[in-house]
This record gives C-alpha cells, structure tokens and sequence, in this order.
C-alpha cells in the first residue's frame, strides 16, 4: 500500500482537515459597512462586540479632566480621522492620534463628558471632512474608592445596553511584601535584579501557565 | 477556527509572511540539494525534504552572518528586491545542480505537490493566531523584542553613526535574534508582527523533519507522515511554546533534529569514507548553529547520543540483563512520572500528555507495544531519552539550584518528539498486523488512526493565543503611547514582577515583569524598575521603598498579576491618577519628601 496509495491517503487526510478547519466558518460577516450604502457612515460597535470594523476600546480620562477614547481600526484604509462628540446640544472637537508604530491604534481626547450623559461620537475623515461613522453611547460611571478621578464607561446604545469593562482580577495581601528590587535602572537589561531587602517568596502562581 | 482568519493573516501580515516563508524555503532548497549531492540516491526523496526542512536554519544563518555584518560595519543594505532576486536565483541553481534518478525524477512532481500541500495547510493552521494578538506574548517576548530592536539599530545605523550597541551582556540566544533581525529590517514590517509570525511559520514547519528517522528506521512512508501528523496535532505542545514567546526554543526545535537526523546519517556509515566526513561536518555545524539559537539544544542533543548509544551496548547484552534493564528503565520512567505529577511546581510538565492528551499518548503507548516486536532500538532509545531528559530537572548545573540542566517549560515542548517517534514508528506495525489481513482493512485502520488524531486536535485544542499568557492590550498600547509623549525621558516607572517559579529548589536570581508594563523599557525607552504585584502600596514602606528607588510614576493594567488598584487608590495623597482606562492605568507618585 505504500506508495501507490500515499498520495490518495494523504490527500484525504487534507481534505478532511479542511472540512473540519471550516467547520466552525463563521455566516459570512464582513462589516455592514460592507453591503450599506458606500454613503452612509458605520455604526461605530464595542470591539468586544465587533473588531472587524472601526470600533471603540474603552473610555477613559485623564488628570488634566479630559476624557481619552480608545479606537481601534482594522483596515487601514479608514483615512486619519478626528472626533465631534455631541452631548446637550454642544459639539466638542477631539483630536486623535496614531499610537507611534501601531496604526491600528488611535486614541482622541477632548472635553470631559458629565456622567449619565448621552452622547453621539462621528467620526470625519481629515483629509475631506466625510463622516465615516458615528454612535451613539451613553456614559455611566463608578467612582474608585477615594480616587482623585472618576473612572469613565460608556454604554454604547446602538448595540448593547450594558458594557462592563472587566475589572482588575488582583490577589490581594495585607501586609507589605517588599521582596526583591531591580537594580535603579534597567532601560537596557530589564531582567536583571539584585536584591535590596529580606527576600520573602510570594505567593506566585507556576510561571509558564498551560492553556 | 475560522478560515477567514487565514485570510486576514495573510492580509495584515502579507510581508512578513513572504519573507518569512521566502527564508525558510531558500534554506531548506539549499540544504536539499547539498544533501542530495552528498547522498544521491541513499537518501530519499522524501527523507531529503523532510532533512532540509529542520536544517534550513543551517543556510539562513550562514547568510545572515555576511548580511548584517556589511550592514552593521559597512552600511551596506540588501534591498528586498535584491534579497528576493538573490534566495530565487540562487536556489534555482541549486536545484538544477541537483541529482535525480530517472524514477525519481517521474515521482518529483507529485511528491513535491504533496509536500507544497500538507505544508501549506500546516502554515494555514498556524496563521489564525496572529491575527488576535497586538504584541508577542509573555515576558520572554519582550526581552527578544529589545535585543532585536538594538541589532536592527546596529544593522541599520551603521551609515549614520558607526556606533555598535551589545544587545546583551551575556550570551542570550543571539543566533535566533540575529536572523529575526535581518529578516525584519529587509522586509521593513515591524519587529513584532516578523515575530508572531516568524514564530508561526517555525511552529508549522518544526514537525516535519520528524519524518526522516522514522522513515528511516521503518522504510515506510506513511509511519513517517503518521509522525509528522502526531507532531502538528498529536498535543498542544510545542504550539503552545507561542504563546510563552519561545521562539528561540521552537527554532532549535528545527535544529536539534536536523542534528539528530545527520547524527543518525554518521551512525550509518560504517567506513570513512566522503559521505562520513560530509556528514559529520555537518553533524558538527548543526550542532554550533543548534548552540547559537538556543543553548539548551546541546543539552537534547547530548542527551539523545549517550541514549542512542546506550541502547546499542544495550543490544549486546544477554536477553536476561537485557530484560532487566529494560524493566529498570521503565519502572524509573513511571516512578518520575508518578513523581512529577504529585509535585506542584511540576503537574504542568505532563498535562499535554497525560491530560489534555492522554487519549493521543494512549493510542502512542498502544502504537509502541506492537512497534517493541520489530524496532527495538528505537522504542528503547526514546524511552531512554524521555527518562534522561526528565531526570534533566534535577540536575543542578550551578550552585543555585534553581538552575538545571533543563528546565520544565523546555522539557514540556520537546516532549513531543520522542513520541511522535514512538506513535510512528508504531503506525509502520498496523501493516504487519496478522488479524489486518486484507489490504482494505490496513488502509482503513490507518485512515482511524490519523482521522482520531486530527479530529482530537480540532475537538480540544486552540489555534489562537491563550489567554494565559496575553500580557499587552489595546489599552496598554494607549497607556505607553501616553506615556511616550507626556512623561519625561528620566522618569522612573515602577512595573508589576512575580517570581519565576519552575523548579522547586533553589530561587531564582531574577523576578519578571508581570503586566504590559514589561513592554515599557523596549517600546517607549523609560528606565523600569520592579516590585513584586502583591506589595500593598497603602504601607509607608512600600512609600519609602519607592521614594528611596526614586520612582516617579507606576504602571498599573488588569492582568491578573499586575498591581492592586484598591492598594493606590486608598492613599490618593500619595498616589494621584494621571490616566485611567478600564484595562490601563498611570499614576505620579506624589508621596515623597522633595
């Protein structure tokens, strides 16, 4: 049977692993963008909801009061942008910037948004002024205990009502562990540390974690 | 897995997928034809390929050498065309110098479909994985990240500044940063796409030189596919090996057994003749190179000698001794087993085999059974090897003895070999089987065999990143961006650490960083310095540690090993929020006396 059906044998065993490989193909879902009207701007999702296209990280703000939205963009072909967040009949303009090296990543920051307000966010392109896309949320928020600043959601009411970001899952200890310190500066060997105080083992999980 | 992934890899990544593949399929057509014109007709079709698959590292590492020396001393820069022109011509040449028998040559054309084809689909599957992923994953990834940044520095600046930077104090697995490197600055892509997908394209070709030793031992075909198979879907591992930013590790996967496969080539020649000296220089520049791209590959492959070795004085002995150490062996191997599954630190080694595996391994161990009848030698040496490479764990290589001679995330990826050499070795039996009679019934038995493998594989196992092990998210990148551009060049950012913990003796000498905030010393260049997670930041000694270390700020994200939150914003007279995001936060340490 050697080599007469190798081939045959291993050509059916390719066919099998592409069945099986498109078995979970997703319904075609490429963006509504896609079949919409080439006019008519995108509704801006949650990335949680929708990376495919144009989308919101988060909401966050800044000590200088401000509030800092995080975009994420998928196709680079969406021009350089910035932002009018519409909330009470104002308009704010939010400038936007590429993170350096990543043009994916876009973050705006403009005018501080008051709590519990609603809000539509467009988007225009730079280059020409077109809109190309807008939503519209809804910022809720919960205050950190004693923080100096408010932290900021938003509920984007075009798709689902509530979004939680999720929480820092932190292991807490109640006393201080001062275990082990770097050496002052480590911009060129992050790795290497003395030891500066008792060292104390903390409790760590195995390092390597398996799926 | 979604087969638009596939799609979308290729659209995100499409130059560093070319250039990744274009390297690796130059050394391996180069190789192919050094061993061809060494061997002729004393080395298969299929045993050439599935050689010059793991020892393609062989050529692109002796090319790199000139590439980035003329870069680096010279200013002297290979354009992408000019590289491109050159791997095309170059391995054209090599081809056409190549010998082929006249049946061979009939047999090249659907051979080489065959291999285009299972190749191709392995690299399919491997792609999915860095469409959703920002960043390498893990702490390893980030230190690569910066030795490789500082050579394509070096490579490209030379014109400018004739100043070499040291990547690295020591030596550190410069063999894989140097060819990442110089694959990166002649694609012009950014460092960290080459290398999730450098590191995927490693993944989907390191099974295959799995082939030739099996082929070898078993002159069949399909028991060196079968192995290959077990190697790409038997476990999770060493696919998981990604997402712990083992990328020199998985190269010298490639290495290690293209060694292994020139080892097993001396071994055979029994007279001194061309071949044995072509061989063995080979044999001693696959060892180098293996030591250049990850130090520990010397260790696998010294390892995989003394066992082979062994087995040959083994088979010398009479059958009562031979039984008897055959038996001690086994009884060690389960002992170590049983062992290391009761020890905390050591339950992760064996869960790719023992559970999220166990089924494969069985059908391997039952495989194994019927292949001890035929293939002693072989069965015994991989015993062997497992019982020595796990025995590896305990031995102490320097006076801390958190340092062995392996360590269990190594010993967790190589596993893998040693028994995909078992199951296929096992898989050559299913033909001499008395009760499979008929020849139907041998194809249909086989045709189970693989199906269970490949359908276990795309029942339990993941082709994406896990979550495990993901530190840096979109929020992250907003955060160091941020800081890029609002904090001064001399702050000093304090960044979450937690303990290497892999062996159980010994500590190790190091902590490592534990959230994104790793990623800041190499992307945004702020001198980092680091506090284990769990340090209450509510304790003025954790106050006046920080003020003592001079830290002017600290980096906070939602790992679940990165700083508490509650912890600085219960003391906002000494801790104040410059940035919030949900998944990312930068605060100023305010508490300290001027």
């Amino acid at each position: 049977m050697e080599h007469k059906n190798l081939v045959k044998i291993l050509s059916l065993a390719a066919v099998l692993i592409s069945i099986l490989a498109c078995s979970s193909l997703p319904v075609l879902k490429f963006g509504p963008s896609e079949s919409a009207d080439s006019q008519t701007p995108a509704e801006i999702p949650y990335c949680d909801e929708n990376p495919a296209v144009l989308c919101i990280v988060s909401f966050g703000a800044n000590s200088q009061n401000r509030m800092v939205i995080n975009f994420y963009k998928p196709d680079l072909s969406v021009p350089d942008f910035y932002v009018t967040v519409r909330h009470r009949e104002t308009a704010s303009v939010y400038e936007c910037r590429t993170v350096e090296d990543i043009p994916t990543n876009i973050y705006c920051g403009g005018e501080r948004i008051p709590l519990e307000d609603t809000i539509d966010i467009e988007v225009y392109s730079i280059n020409d002024d077109t809109l190309i896309a807008k939503g519209t949320f809804v910022i809720t928020a919960y205050a950190l205990a004693t923080a100096p600043i408010v932290a900021v959601i938003a509920t984007n009411l075009t798709t689902s009502p509530v979004v939680t970001p999720s929480p820092p899952n932190q292991t807490t200890t109640s006393t201080p562990v001062i275990t082990r310190t770097n050496t002052p500066k480590v911009t060129s060997t992050p790795f290497t540390r003395t030891p500066t105080r008792t060292p104390t083992r903390t409790p760590t999980t195995n390092s390597y974690p398996n799926p | 897995m979604q087969i638009f992934d596939i799609w979308a890899a290729l659209l995100q990544d499409k130059e560093a997928v070319i250039f990744a593949l274009a390297w690796i399929g130059w050394g391996s057509i180069m190789l192919f034809s050094i061993l061809r014109s060494i061997w002729g007709n004393g080395l298969g079709f299929l045993e050439s390929i599935s050689l010059a698959i793991g020892g393609s590292v062989l050529p692109i590492f002796l090319a790199v050498i000139p590439i980035f020396a003329l870069g680096a001393f010279l200013g002297l820069h290979i354009t992408p065309v000019v590289l491109l022109a050159l791997m095309f011509f170059t391995a054209g040449a090599a081809l056409r110098a190549t010998r082929q028998t006249q049946d061979e040559a009939k047999r090249v054309p659907e051979l080489s479909l065959l291999i285009g084809g299972i190749l191709l689909l392995s690299v399919s599957l491997r792609l999915p994985f860095v469409t959703n992923i920002l960043f390498p994953s893990y702490f390893d990834s980030a230190e690569h990240y910066r030795i490789i940044s500082i050579l394509i520095q070096d490579y490209e600046n030379a014109s400018r500044t004739a100043n070499f930077i040291s990547p690295v104090a020591s030596y550190y697995h410069l063999g894989y940063h140097l060819i990442t490197a110089v694959m990166t600055a002649i694609a012009g892509v950014n460092l960290e796409r080459m290398m999730l997908v450098f590191g995927q394209i490693i993944l989907a070709f390191a099974p295959f030189p799995l082939f030739f030793i099996v082929r070898r031992e078993t002159r069949s075909d399909l028991a060196g596919f079968f192995a290959v198979l077990l190697g790409v879907f038997g476990w999770y591992m060493p696919a998981h090996a990604a997402n712990w930013g083992k990328y020199p590790a998985l190269l010298g996967l490639l290495t290690v057994q293209f060694a292994l496969g020139i080892l097993y080539l001396v071994n055979e020649q029994k007279e001194k003749t061309l071949k044995f000296r072509a061989a063995f220089v080979l044999a001693v520049l696959s060892i180098c190179v293996s030591l250049l791209i990850h130090t520990r590959s010397i260790i696998l492959i010294g390892i995989a000698i003394v066992s082979w070795k062994l087995v040959e004085k083994w088979e010398w002995l009479s059958k009562a001794v031979r039984s008897l150490f055959g038996g001690l062996v086994l009884t060690s191997l389960i002992a170590e087993i049983a062992y290391l599954e009761r020890t905390d630190i050591f339950t992760p080694l064996l869960d790719p085999y023992l559970h999220e595996g166990i089924w494969v391994t069985g059908a391997v161990v039952v495989l194994s059974i019927l292949a001890w009848s035929k293939h002693k030698h072989i069965v015994f040496t991989c015993l062997l090897f497992m019982l020595f490479v796990l025995s590896s764990l305990f031995i102490p290589v320097s006076a801390n003895t958190f340092f062995t001679l392996l360590d269990r995330p190594m010993i967790e990826m190589v596993l893998f070999i040693p028994l995909s050499m078992l199951g296929g070795t096992g898989f050559a039996m299913l033909n001499e089987l008395p009760f499979l009679r008929f020849k139907w019934l041998k194809i249909i038995a086989a045709i189970l065999v693989s199906g269970f493998v490949v359908f276990h594989a795309f029942a339990r196992y993941s082709f994406y990143p896990s979550d495990c092990c993901v530190l840096i998210g979109n929020d992250d990148l907003l955060a160091l961006d941020w800081m890029d551009e609002r904090l001064p060049h001399n702050a000093r950012i304090l960044i979450s650490s937690s303990e290497i913990r892999i062996s159980p003796s010994g500590q190790s000498p190091q902590n490592t960083g534990a959230d994104a905030g790793i990623w800041i010393a190499p992307l945004i260049d702020r001198p980092t310095v680091s506090l284990p997670y769990p340090s209450d930041f509510r304790q003025v000694d954790v106050l006046n540690h920080l003020c003592e270390q001079k830290i002017t700020h600290i980096y906070v994200d939602s790992t679940n090993q990165s700083f508490n939150l509650e912890f600085l914003s219960a003391r906002p007279d000494w801790y104040k929020n410059l940035l919030y995001l949900p998944d990312a936060q930068v605060y100023q340490v305010n508490g300290c006396r001027q």
